[in-house]
């Protein structure tokens, strides 16, 4: 009986002390695994791109390197989260740029934005896009604004505070289309409403619209990116036909808690870097429809306070559809 | 192309991949709390190395396992293993202690294994005539079918009617916590930001059925089965032969709310239960172990996870968060779903569906192998068990959002679970309320914001209508019947 | 005699429960009065409803239960006790205290605990089936999450401790 209890107990301490490994000992970094803690579900847009990144950040870091899907308030959750973490470069925050901005200006999200360390960027130019049905008499903006005159057009969209709602409002204000804005539970459903001819137009990710443009089930009629998509060169953006200010960017890619030191900082990106160059990593995006964007560190923070700056000067256009 | 696409699937490598998958798929779904979204997510960094083909037969074999997986722990010790699953403890439990368990488990695997052949053979033959179906439901008709799964809480809550549907207003409420689907603004949060984003489905379900049962099990003490005997498997494979009409009306349940986006196994397999009893010539022994009552979610419930495909292969939209991971997984190894996925890469496409269908098989296979094992289970004595239900309970509220307060949420509702059972009021108008307040609230106000803020949105499509009228008939029914034979009593005399 | 025993079976569980749902309802019908229109309408409708419900059930039960002599309600759950039962409050006092006691030690060392000390609570004396089953839960579990899911596993207050100390 006593020997039992003996040996419980040291398999219980063997237990506790392999499971609380320190994490700012002096040894070297990394030296545990390394969390990417994500906004957003598994399989989705935001989750994709890490996804594909992972297994050579993880051959590049020596480390294994899990993705933890933190869902919640719009990304908010995850972000204030890992705001708070120990800056040990062993938590990071997998989000999209600007939502996170858009979450703590329009959301009220508990986090600064631009107070995060930018690591790296993984992939970028995720641009939105702008749809009718397919036997909408509806084919240009200027038709757009005409049918809006006499009453709001209805818009199929994601949720409010996403970068299609922006898209939307900055479509309102600048090119003076009439929205009346009804939000899904994601882009993928708003999609398939417009498909139906349940709403006028839809606004949300190119990627949600393009199979059922393919089978004419929809018809795509401009992008909101600063320039053409690149797999997508046949539609027109917005900016080009005259509203330069109609311009949505996004990017996708890995922040760490304010207060990273900068060696350890340096063996992220110098590793991230590393893996972003690979062939084979270059092939799998490719096959799974992603633009790569790498950036890092200064680089990466400049994109990310421009963008900051551009949903800051757009804050009063955004609060207009949110009521707290 | 099928027999290059069978002969691919059936290679070695594949079939050993879809062993494995099948039997994680098995422990994970047994599980209480993980479902398919919790096994599929967690086996899908691990087939990046693999070859196409390879991975996807692994992820559907995991996917189809752990959704029948769950109904396990449903039948044997009265715990939910995925929220698909809740229905099954209904009257599979019942079986459970009857010394039926061999039985059950035999019910189970069989039905199942017909809900992924129905629903596998209307994702290959009829998915453009689905497809039809679910672009014309909007939010109107979301709303409105909505409607009509909460109208069968008052066939859930028979003989206890006003508790019942006031049980269901409570799960109502309980999903209106939370920010609102339109505006986003908090409701009921009290400023905490655990409740933003309203009350976690698994927690609530596993603390209603898994851990109220705990509490139960912990006042009854000695074992669940009252005789110590599981039955014999074959019965249940027999059993589910002889109800042939209950798993049909199952697949249909199953094919229907699969194929919209917006309803899942849960909604599936409750619903199957619930339209089940109502047609059922003596409702009353549905609860009592009516082999029946866990017939219909089993196959509505398999035959759900499969049609969800359906928008996924056929539009390249998700069908359920599931499915999103599916797209992921299919583009990542370089298949599009959508109107071009046949026309790429050869026989890879038909190495994917016969992967499909084999997965159903494999579980089937397995599970009515294993299903001795299992059923053992119900022998254990229930002080060995209570503690086993609540640790995994625990983990399995835990696991899903890695948030402590999911547990405390757990317990609550268990206890709250353990008072209901005492006064023998339905525990599932709670989460049929819970399950479906976001869907009829949203759609309500979409459909509001579509139709310019006139009602007449709601009457305005031919399925509205269909819908409208199966409420007022599922409601008025009975009395109009009653009425009818009154009337033809008098003409007689 | 008549007189009390109505009042008496009126008082009872299903009261209790009944107010506290009907208290949720009520909560909730006051929090919507700082609701915007929209986000106010599906609550509002639903915690009348119910609280309509809940009252009309009482009236109903109340009236019953003046009409009738009641005799004691009967339980829902057959009355096969086996041996080592444990009633609903002392199972709630358990885990209760499970949880807590994962904040302070850990889900590990507090899953143990409870997995030891339940089976013995309920009167079951093989003790070495009990640590065994308990040990072989807990270490496979922990393992699971840590080694393959690498998962965090809440430490509670005292791992939390531990961890500083070692770094001293």
């Amino acid at each position: 009986m006593c020997k039992r209890i003996c040996f419980s107990l040291v398999m219980g301490v063997l237990l506790v002390s392999l499971v609380s490994v320190d994490s700012f000992s002096q040894e070297k970094f990394p030296s545990q695994p390394i969390r990417i803690v994500a906004t957003h579900a598994a399989g989705g847009t935001t989750d994709v791109p890490i996804r594909v990144f992972q297994p050579f950040a993880q051959k590049a870091l020596g480390v294994p390197v899990v993705i933890e899907n933190m869902v919640g308030g719009g990304g908010n959750t995850a972000r204030a989260f890992v705001f708070k973490q120990k800056p040990d470069g062993y938590t990071l925050l997998g989000t999209k740029q600007p939502s996170m901005s858009g979450g703590e200006i329009v959301q009220g999200g508990k986090f600064e934005s631009l107070k995060f360390v930018a690591v790296f960027n993984i992939a970028g130019k995720n641009y939105n896009c702008l749809a009718v049905p397919y036997d909408s008499p509806l084919k240009t903006l200027d038709d757009l604004k005409k049918a809006s005159a006499s009453k709001p057009l209805i818009t199929a969209g994601p949720g409010i505070g996403t970068n299609a709602y922006m898209f939307a409002m900055l479509l309102k204000r600048y090119v003076g289309i009439n929205v009346e804005y009804v939000p899904f539970d994601s882009g993928a459903d708003a999609a398939l409403a417009l498909a139906g001819g349940k709403t006028q137009i839809g606004v949300g990710n190119l990627e949600n619209y393009w199979p059922l443009h393919e089978q004419k089930k929809a018809r795509i009629l401009a992008t909101a990116g600063p320039e053409r998509d690149e797999t997508h060169r046949q539609f027109p953006t917005v900016v080009e036909q005259g509203y330069p200010q109609v311009s949505l960017d996004e990017m996708t890619g890995l922040f760490a808690p304010p207060g990273l030191p900068k060696d350890r900082l340096e063996i992220l990106i110098k590793g991230f870097t590393k893996a972003a160059a690979e062939p084979e990593f270059k092939a799998a995006a490719l096959k799974a429809n992603l633009t790569l964007l790498p950036l890092a560190g200064d680089d990466y923070y400049k994109a990310s306070k421009a963008m900051h700056e551009s949903v800051k000067g757009m804050e009063d256009i955004l609060k207009a559809g949110v009521s707290k | 192309m099928w027999l290059e696409g069978f002969a691919i699937a059936l290679q070695g490598i594949n079939i050993l991949h879809l062993v494995m998958g099948t039997l994680i798929g098995l422990l994970v779904g047994a599980m209480p709390g993980l479902g398919p979204m919790f096994g599929v997510s967690l086996m899908l960094p691990l087939t990046f190395g693999m070859p196409a083909a390879t991975a996807i037969i692994f992820l559907s074999a995991v996917h189809a396992s752990t959704a029948y997986g769950d109904s396990i722990a449903s039948i044997l010790i009265n715990t939910p293993g995925g929220v698909g699953s809740v229905a099954s403890c209904w009257d599979g439990y019942p079986m459970a202690q009857q010394g039926k368990a061999g039985t059950a488990l035999g019910i189970s695997s069989t039905s199942s294994f017909m809900g992924g052949i129905i629903g596998w053979v209307s994702l290959m033959v009829i998915s453009p005539l689905l497809i039809l179906l679910a672009l014309k439901m909007g939010p109107p008709e979301y709303f409105l079918v909505a409607i009509v799964a909460l109208s069968l809480l008052a066939m859930a809550s028979k003989g206890k009617t006003l508790v019942g549907l006031a049980l269901g207003g409570i799960g109502l409420l309980l999903a209106f916590i939370g920010g609102d689907p339109i505006t986003s603004s908090s409701r009921f949060t009290f400023g905490t930001e655990y409740l933003e984003d309203g009350l976690p489905l698994v927690p609530v379900a596993l603390g209603l059925f898994a851990l109220s049962q705990a509490f139960v099990l912990a006042e009854q003490g000695g074992t669940i089965a009252q005789i110590r005997s599981i039955g014999r498997i074959r019965d249940g494979l027999l059993e589910t032969f002889r109800h042939f009409t209950t798993v049909i009306r199952g697949g249909i349940a199953g094919i229907i709310l699969g194929v919209m986006p917006a309803l899942g196994i849960s909604s599936a397999s409750i619903m199957a239960y619930l339209v089940e009893k109502r047609v059922s010539k003596n409702p009353e022994t549905f609860g009592t172990g009516n082999p029946r009552g866990l017939i219909a979610p089993e196959v509505a419930k398999n035959c759900c996870i499969i049609a969800d495909l359906i928008p996924t292969f056929t539009l390249g939209i998700p069908g359920s968060s599931v499915t999103a991971l599916f797209i992921a997984a299919l583009t990542i190894h370089g298949l599009q779903p959508g109107v071009k996925f046949f026309q790429e890469s050869g026989a890879l496409p038909y190495a994917v569906f016969a992967g499909i269908l084999l997965a159903q098989i494999s579980f089937f296979v397995i599970g009515l192998l294993l299903a001795r094992y299992f059923a053992r289970a119900v022998l254990i004595p229930n002080a060995l068990i209570v503690p086993m239900i609540v640790f995994l309970s625990t983990i399995g509220s835990f696991a899903m959002r890695n948030r402590v307060e999911d547990i405390l949420v757990t317990i609550l509702f268990g206890y709250l679970g353990y008072l209901l059972h005492k006064k023998d009021y339905p525990a599932i108008c709670i989460v049929l309320g819970l399950v479906l307040g976001d869907i009829t609230e949203a759609n309500f106000h979409r459909a509001y914001l579509i139709g310019r803020r006139s009602y007449a949105i709601f009457v305005s499509s031919s399925i509205s209508i269909v819908l409208i009228s199966i409420t007022l008939l599922s409601i008025t029914g009975p009395y109009l019947y009653r009425l009818i034979r009154k009337m033809k009593k008098r003409v007689k005399m | 005699m008549k007189r009390e025993l109505p009042l008496r079976s009126f008082f009872d569980l299903e009261l209790v429960i009944l107010v506290i749902l009907g208290a949720f309802a009520f909560a909730f019908l006051i929090d919507t009065r700082s609701y915007n229109r929209i986000a106010a309408l599906f609550p509002r409708l639903v915690s009348m409803a119910t609280l309509l419900l809940i009252l009309a059930y009482l009236v109903v039960r109340f009236w019953m239960s003046l009409k009738e002599e009641q005799p004691l309600e009967k339980e829902a759950e057959a009355s096969v006790k086996g041996k080592g039962s444990i009633s609903g409050h002392v199972s709630l006092a358990i885990m209760i205290g499970y949880f807590l006691a994962i904040f302070i030690v850990g889900l590990t060392w507090a899953s143990l605990v409870y997995l030891l000390l339940v089976p013995v609570w309920m009167g079951y004396r093989r003790y070495r089936i009990i640590a065994t089953t308990s040990i072989l839960w807990v270490i496979a579990f922990v393992c699971i999450f840590h080694y393959v899911l690498h998962t965090r596993i809440p430490q509670g207050f005292m791992g939390d401790l531990y961890q500083w100390i070692i770094s001293r």
